[in-house]
């Protein structure tokens, strides 16, 4: 079912056809939901709003250039949707509920909020190409929180296997990034970075 | 159709991981630069995008919307053409995929209302409380007191000055020796301390510190719950004062549970080294990580912990696995700002499973039905909870 080039998918995708739409779909659903997150407090109605933007996409005139084009399409219209649902919820709250912080959010705001879903998403699927075993080690230690001694403890292999372990997925994961000094970016941004 | 906008900042969000690996080329940097500067809301989403706890909140929720993904579902919704279609059929597209997205609403609506149905009847919540957002005050020494802007939630305090993290100003420090952040019930903010030390301030919390830490130890109270993230000074041991203990740390990652309504203060160790010191009879124990330390009036011990748990909160999660209702409301209390009644005998029951902090209390409170417990919140605040009806008739069989 996987497309050998992002061209022939954008191709059959323009042309509507449901196999290129479900990989489209399989591709982006959670980024969107992610992102359609920032509009509503719960992860059902987040869900709602992705799939209302993928309806619209492909209901929508299909012209795009390029899949970050189509992408940001998706972007777009995800962010109408979910200002709407927005507006429909604000006339149904009472004045107790005013005060949240979200009604502070401006237009503006969710807009710039696609650098966060896509900075996040590409973090996600780069983690998600690894191997087994050393993304379970990525997910024990940066994503949960594990000491090395706990995962060491979780797993039954000794402290010393379990940093190796670590070194070695980090690895990976620059080579999936195709990037330099990954380790960089988790070790200072998860252990010592802002919260 | 125009998506510039959009576009620009798929590109930037590229520059941004790029950035966090220290591996921008000089033009790049410039463009994100600049991006950063035109205004503080970009420097706020660069720094979440930045920031270790987001990040990892962000993977637990992709991972969670992957399972939910279901094409089949939306294409039971959106009629694909088939290779003959007709232009009318075309048309009507739209309309068809409005009734179909229509009638699966409906279908939700009326599912939901025959689970809600099986609760009991007199189960009718008038209000509903959001989840605490972004609120704090700080109170200065010398008597000056700032709110904090509910837009931002961090706040850092250096020889600058108070200021918000990505730079705008809060106060000037003068002549002032030390500073007070509470966070009322229903609020958290993040704080940065003058030595660089991250502290993440659960609701209804106070943290006290001084402008400028002494040269041999560096000093703070607290009362409520934090999570320390302290910078390391070999020379400089990080004190944290709470009723009756003292935690004594160089450098770790620690979370503190201190709340005056709780009869237990516990600390819970991530990384590194503590010593956790009982104050009235001096037993000083040394916390691993992984451990925790439980100080009551009756017992000072050590243990080990479901550290995850533990930091669930600081995670954006709950997590009620093995919690009483006493605790559970006791989380959501402070987290709600609701006051909690138990109106007659309440059971001994024990919870299992959580939700995201971002829920509404609505959402949390369902798992109260399992428990065959009813609530009513009440306009001020106060959420009753006694037993339902049904079960007590059932109980006196």
């Amino acid at each position: 079912m996987n497309y050998t080039s992002e061209k022939q998918l954008l191709e059959e995708f323009l042309k509507g056809e449901e196999r290129a739409c479900a990989q489209v779909y399989n591709r982006y659903f959670s980024r969107i939901c992610l992102y359609a997150s920032s509009f509503v407090d719960e992860s059902k109605e987040a869900e709602d709003i992705a799939e209302e933007g993928f309806i619209r996409l492909w209901q929508g005139k299909r012209n795009f250039e390029s899949l970050a084009h189509l992408k940001a399409a998706l972007y777009q219209t995800t962010r109408r949707i979910g200002l709407n649902y927005q507006t429909a919820r604000q006339r149904r709250l009472n004045r107790i509920d005013v005060y949240t912080a979200q009604q502070d959010q401006n237009q503006n705001s969710y807009l710039q909020d696609i650098v966060y879903a896509e900075a996040m998403a590409e973090l996600y699927e780069a983690i998600q190409k690894l191997p087994p075993k050393a993304r379970e080690i990525i997910q024990l230690t940066y994503l949960e929180g594990n000491s090395n001694q706990e995962v060491a403890d979780l797993l039954h292999i000794s402290i010393q296997t379990v940093k190796n372990q670590k070194m070695r997925a980090l690895s990976l994961l620059r080579q999936h990034l195709n990037r330099e000094s990954f380790s960089y970016l988790l070790s200072l941004a998860v252990f010592f970075g802002k919260f | 159709m125009d998506f510039i906008e959009e576009e620009k900042l798929i590109r930037i969000s590229a520059l941004v991981l790029k950035e966090m690996q220290g591996r921008l080329t000089g033009e790049e940097r410039i463009f994100l630069d600049s991006w950063l500067k035109e205004s503080a809301l970009h420097t706020q989403i660069y720094q979440r995008c930045l920031s270790g706890h987001k990040q990892r909140e962000a993977y637990a929720s992709l991972r969670y919307f992957e399972t939910q993904r279901n094409f089949d579902g939306l294409k039971a919704k959106i009629a694909f053409p088939s290779k003959t279609r007709t232009v009318v059929l075309r048309r009507l597209w739209p309309i068809v995929a409005a009734a179909s997205v229509l009638i699966a609403i409906s279908g939700i609506w009326f599912w939901n209302k025959g689970a809600n149905q099986q609760l009991n009847e007199r189960l009718v919540s008038i209000n509903d409380r959001l989840p605490a957002s972004n609120l704090a005050t700080i109170t200065l020494s010398d008597g000056r007191q700032y709110q904090l802007n509910k837009t931002e939630n961090k706040v850092v305090i250096d020889s600058g000055g108070i200021h918000y993290s990505h730079g705008d100003q809060v106060a000037a420090i003068n002549a002032a020796v030390s500073a007070k952040i509470e966070t009322p019930r229903g609020g958290t903010y993040d704080v940065t301390l003058p030595d660089g030390t991250n502290v993440k301030l659960n609701a209804g919390t106070i943290l006290t510190y001084p402008t400028v830490f002494a040269k041999d130890k560096r000093e703070v109270t607290l009362l409520g719950e934090a999570y320390f993230e302290v910078a390391k000074r070999k020379d400089q041991p990080f004190i944290v004062h709470s009723k009756n203990q003292q935690v004594r740390v160089l450098g770790t990652h620690f979370n503190i549970n201190a709340y005056q309504t709780s009869a237990k203060i516990k600390t819970t160790l991530l990384e590194g080294k503590v010593t956790v010191k009982e104050l009235n009879r001096g037993h000083q124990v040394t916390l691993l990580p992984g451990d925790q330390a439980v100080n009551s009036a009756a017992n000072f011990s050590k243990r080990a912990v479901n550290v995850q748990q533990e930091m669930a909160w600081v995670y954006g999660k709950f997590n009620f696995d093995g919690k009483s209702l006493r605790e559970v409301m006791d989380e959501l209390s402070q987290w709600y700002a609701i006051d909690v009644v138990y109106k007659g005998d309440i059971p001994e029951v024990e919870f299992f499973g959580g939700t995201f902090r971002t829920s509404k209390l609505s959402t949390i409170l369902k798992i109260l039905k399992d428990q065959d417990l009813s609530y009513q919140l009440t306009d001020d605040g106060k959420l009753i909870i006694e037993k339902n009806a049904s079960n007590i008739r059932k109980g006196g069989q």
